[in-house]
Formats: structure tokens, C-alpha cells, sequence
């Protein structure tokens, strides 16, 4: 066999190779694009499907961001829809209670500049886009509190900006509507 | 010197490393493997074990 010929097929063994990594690239590609597919439609992970609005300058006059309709209220289909603003260095309402095991929609926007809103132990982590409202549903599989801080630069108190979760029984949650119309904790 | 010239391969030289290119990459396939599957393990460990579960 001449040197030429060998160095032939050594060529032929390398793009053989080079064929074969190329294309088990391409599958695992398509296996993760086909998963990010899956988590979308099967909700693990959906991004907002639609987009809403509401004005930051008259959000403390009208809509449903006022103050006396801002945290959880009872959905005549028995889910849980909460309301919440972020502002320059809070959250309102700091103390948001929800149940457990209850399909529950966060609504929420910003009143001033980009909050972030990130609930620990959850997969809820989203802005908070003054003019936009960030929609998000969760379902709390056991009672417990999970912090909630800002997780977007806002200003120069943004360290100071955590709110907190209170996850409670159903049971427990039902029986606190019945005297309120909208829940926090804040004492 | 410096810049001498690089001894030049002999002929059997020639021939083994041909030989060596000929048997394929065995070396290199297998650390690109490995390294490949540590990372995609690790995805699927992190998907099925910390983002389904904190799912809604």
C-alpha cells in the first residue's frame, strides 16, 4: 500500500468520524428542543401566553390594582387569584397567603420601575415591567413560608426588598375568606 | 540554532503515524463522549429533580 493511499484513508476514517459526532449533535439538539416543547405543553413551564396591560400612573386609582383589591381572593371555580405591586423598595402586600394544594394565578406589575418577583423553593421567577402584568400560576403542594425578594436591581434600596409567602391549609385558608374579601398576613 | 529546520519523518515513521490516523480518533471520541454525557446527565438530573418538581 503507497503512503498516498494511506493517507486516503485515514482522511476517509476522520470525516467518517467528524459525520458521526456531527449528527449525534443534531439528535441531541432535537432532544432538548423537543423537551423545551413538552414543558410547554405540558405546563411544567409556560411562558406567558398573552400579553396584558396596566397603566403604573393610575394604578392606585382604578383597575384592579387599588389597594383594597390587591392580595388573594377566592375564584368563584375555587382557584386563587393574588394580586400584588412592586414599588420602590416593596412588595404590596409584603405578606401574601395563599392554600395549599389550590390552583393559584399570580397577577402582579410594578408601579414604578423593573421589579423582579421570585418565590424560593417554586419555579416562579419573572420581571415585573411597569405597564405590564406578569401572570403566573402555581400550585403549593404543602403549607410553609418561602421568601420572596426582588431579584432585579430596582435602586438603591433594592437589598431591602423582600416579601414573604405564607402557604397555608385549605382548610384554614377557607375559613379566613369567610371574614375578608381580599387576604394577606400583614399584621 | 534557533530556527533549525524539523527532522524530517522517515519513511517507517510515515507509515506508523498513518497507520495510527488510519485505526480512527478512539481517544478523542471517547473523552468528547464522556464529557458530552456528563453534561446532558446532568441536565436531565437538574430537569427531572429540581425544576418538574417545583413545577406547578
Amino acid at each position: 500500500m503507497t503512503a498516498e493511499t494511506d493517507h486516503g484513508i485515514g482522511e476517509a476514517v476522520a470525516a467518517r468520524i467528524e459525520r458521526r459526532w456531527a449528527t449525534l449533535s443534531i439528535a441531541i439538539v432535537g432532544v432538548l428542543v423537543g423537551m423545551a416543547a413538552f414543558i410547554g405543553i405540558h405546563q411544567a413551564a409556560m411562558p406567558q401566553g398573552h400579553v396584558e396591560t396596566a397603566d403604573p400612573k393610575t394604578l392606585h386609582l382604578s383597575g384592579e390594582f387599588i389597594e383594597s383589591n390587591l392580595g388573594s381572593a377566592v375564584e368563584p371555580d375555587g382557584s386563587v387569584t393574588v394580586r400584588a405591586i412592586g414599588q420602590q423598595y416593596s412588595f404590596t402586600p409584603q405578606c401574601v397567603v395563599v392554600p395549599a394544594e389550590t390552583p393559584i394565578n399570580f397577577r402582579a406589575t410594578s408601579a414604578d420601575v423593573v421589579h423582579g418577583l421570585l418565590i424560593e423553593g417554586t419555579n416562579i421567577n419573572t420581571m415585573l415591567v411597569p405597564g405590564y402584568v406578569s401572570v403566573l400560576p402555581i400550585r403549593f403542594k404543602a403549607p410553609g413560608e418561602h421568601v420572596m425578594p426582588c431579584q432585579e436591581f430596582c435602586g438603591i434600596g433594592h437589598q431591602g426588598m423582600w416579601g414573604k409567602v405564607k402557604v397555608v391549609d385549605k382548610s384554614a385558608f377557607l375559613s379566613m375568606t369567610a371574614a375578608r374579601r381580599r387576604l394577606t398576613c400583614v399584621d | 540554532m534557533i530556527n533549525s529546520s524539523p527532522p524530517q519523518a522517515t519513511g517507517t515513521e510515515h507509515q506508523s503515524v498513518e497507520a495510527i490516523v488510519r485505526s480512527g480518533p478512539r481517544g478523542a471520541v471517547a473523552v468528547a463522549g464522556v464529557a458530552t454525557a456528563v453534561v446532558i446527565a446532568l441536565w436531565f438530573a437538574f430537569y427531572l429533580l429540581v425544576f418538574l418538581p417545583r413545577s406547578a
